[in-house]
């Protein structure tokens, strides 16, 4: 008698029973929904490549440079064809290479800066005997 | 009956969906590639004693991300990505520790720099220490000159004292002649050709004090041309004694000659009256050489004095060149070929700024203190700066500098014909440009005092 009380419930959707539907439903939920774009993460990409470009990374880490920007390039491709999730991806990987060549362009400027400071000694050594071999 | 008969298919439907949508959704767990060797990578870093405890910040973020990229995943996208992302990381954090490991050589590499500045300023005091004792041993030179002219002044005393006894001799010869009428006239021309050859030894004396008053005066400026003036005064005291010894001779050439003449007594006799009168002249001639003597011998006093002059002048060389060096001293000044370099103060300029501080205002009124004493030396004033900036307003901004210098020097009074200045821009860093330090030491003016003129001294 209880099951002809609400015949609708357990067989309303084309036959099927009523779990059959919540799992279809939790499914769709998880694989198939669109989840909204990474615009933070594309931001924080765009953000880094422009500190690294004003750090002068294009004379000092330009490979690490042109990756961070191929990369933001799939990413700006991978959201415009609502692949979310992958495009999301692509900007942190393009924020983490244009943080990498900010560090190696930070390494470069100090070692210039060290063999110029070491040079500098060698012209001050190399003046001093050159003026104790003139006058002795 | 009837409803069991009903659900067991529709169980066995949701069981095949369900299958359907894990075989979808959740394919088997995949081990991350590529995360071995990101571990690997980071265990380097780690175990490198110089870079593992530079960048601690960074090396743990890189720590983090090598764990998540060990997860196993079951997207593959996910677990490459999670590995690119801890490689990065492991990259950031040895980067990040060469940069500071890097900053930390620079402590070391300064003290270096500092270490060879004080050696070279040591080494500069040396050489000023050695010119000065040059100058020293130049001073005991000149005493010695001063010795040998002395010597000299000798020498010429005892030639005038030569040439009175050489007048004695002569008024002897004089008197023989009177003696004897017959040879008188004859006698009394060789008397009077002895005096004129007195007189010109006498000359002689007075030319070689002359040459001792010369000598005395070219020491000071040559001490080669000064030796060289010496032996000429020296060989010509010695030609002065000679011609003093031919007269002499000259004289017992007449004195026989007048012996002879004594013979032909008969023939004299006659013009004795006339030979009284000439040997009346022969005595004035005889007391004119004297009085000549006499004159040699004030010149050669005239010449002691004269050496003891320049004795006093080589004393006043003497604290003139203490002073000069004292002087050079209170300015730090560097010498170099061109001549002595002044740097003013390393904080004399702000950024951007032409005007002085009252800091340099001490160094410069000693510049110009230095050219009011040194009347003869002139100046070149050279104005630099920092790299900040463009090259173009960088050499306006050190000519205005060099400019205000030159402007102040002229405002103590020192005639601005004997100041050059010229703006240098950024082209001459004395420092690195990367520190405030350094480009503080970069704004600086350069005055060069030129060495002294050669003719002056």
């Amino acid at each position: 008698m209880r099951s002809h009380t609400n015949p609708s419930l357990s067989r309303g959707l084309g036959g099927l029973p009523t779990c059959a539907v919540l799992a279809i439903l939790a499914v769709l939920a998880a694989c198939a929904s669109t989840p909204p774009p990474p615009t933070a993460q594309l931001t924080a990409a765009r953000t880094a490549i422009g500190d690294a470009e004003k750090a002068d990374a294009g004379r000092y880490a330009a490979p690490e440079l042109t990756e961070a920007r191929n990369k933001l390039t799939d990413a700006n491709a991978a959201v415009g064809q609502e692949h979310m999730e992958t495009g999301g991806r692509l900007a942190e990987q393009s924020r983490v290479e244009a943080d990498l060549a900010m560090s190696k362009t930070a390494e470069a400027k100090a070692a210039s800066v060290n063999d110029e400071m070491l040079r500098s000694n060698a012209a001050i050594v190399e003046e001093m005997q050159r003026k104790a071999g003139a006058q002795p | 009956m009837n409803v069991t008969t009903h659900t067991l298919p529709n169980r066995l439907v949701a069981l095949a969906v369900a299958a359907l949508i894990f075989s979808a959704c959740a394919t088997a767990p995949v081990k991350p590639d590529g995360a071995v060797e990101v571990r690997a990578k980071l265990t380097r870093l780690e175990s490198n004693p110089d870079l593992a405890t530079r960048a601690p910040d960074a090396l743990k973020e890189a720590e983090a991300a090598v764990a998540v990229a060990e997860i196993p995943q079951t997207d593959r996208e996910i677990a490459t990505s999670n590995v690119y992302l801890a490689d990065r990381k492991v990259d950031i954090a040895a980067s990040r520790a060469k940069t500071k490991f890097l900053e930390d050589q620079r402590t070391m590499i300064a003290q270096q720099r500092d270490k060879a500045r004080l050696d070279q300023r040591t080494r500069e005091v040396e050489i000023g220490n050695g010119r000065l004792a040059v100058a020293h041993d130049q001073l005991a030179d000149k005493d010695l000159q001063v010795q040998v002219a002395r010597a000299q002044v000798g020498a010429a005393n005892a030639s005038a004292a030569n040439s009175q006894a050489e007048a004695g001799a002569a008024n002897l010869s004089a008197a023989n002649a009177q003696a004897d009428a017959g040879v008188a006239r004859q006698s009394a021309a060789n008397s009077q050709a002895e005096a004129g050859i007195a007189r010109q030894s006498a000359a002689n004396s007075q030319a070689d004090a002359g040459a001792a008053r010369q000598s005395a005066a070219n020491f000071q400026a040559e001490a080669g041309v000064a030796r060289q003036s010496a032996a000429n005064s020296k060989a010509e005291a010695g030609a002065a004694n000679l011609s003093a010894a031919n007269a002499q001779a000259d004289a017992g050439v007449a004195r026989q000659s007048a012996a002879n003449s004594q013979a032909e007594a008969g023939v004299a006799r006659q013009s004795a009256a006339n030979s009284q009168a000439e040997a009346g002249a022969a005595n004035l001639t005889a007391a004119n050489a004297q009085a000549d003597a006499g004159v040699a011998r004030q010149s050669a006093a005239n010449s002691q004095a004269e050496a003891g002059a320049a004795n006093l002048a080589a004393a006043n060389y003497k604290a003139s060149a203490a002073d000069l060096q004292h002087q050079l001293d209170d300015l730090h000044a560097k010498p170099t070929d061109h001549g002595m370099v002044i740097t003013l103060g390393d904080v004399m300029f702000g950024s951007s700024k032409a005007e002085l501080r009252t800091s340099v205002v001490p160094n410069l009124d000693r510049v110009v203190a230095f050219l009011t004493r040194y009347p003869d030396r002139t100046v070149a004033i050279a104005g630099f700066t920092d790299n900040r900036g463009s090259s173009d307003y960088n050499l306006g901004l050190s000519e205005r500098r060099a400019n205000t210098v030159k402007v102040y020097l002229t405002q103590g009074g020192v005639d601005p014909r004997r100041i050059t200045s010229a703006g240098m821009g950024q082209s001459s860093p004395v420092a690195d440009n990367e520190s405030s330090e350094g480009r503080q030491q970069n704004r600086r003016v350069e005055v060069t005092i030129s060495n002294a003129p050669a003719a002056s001294r």
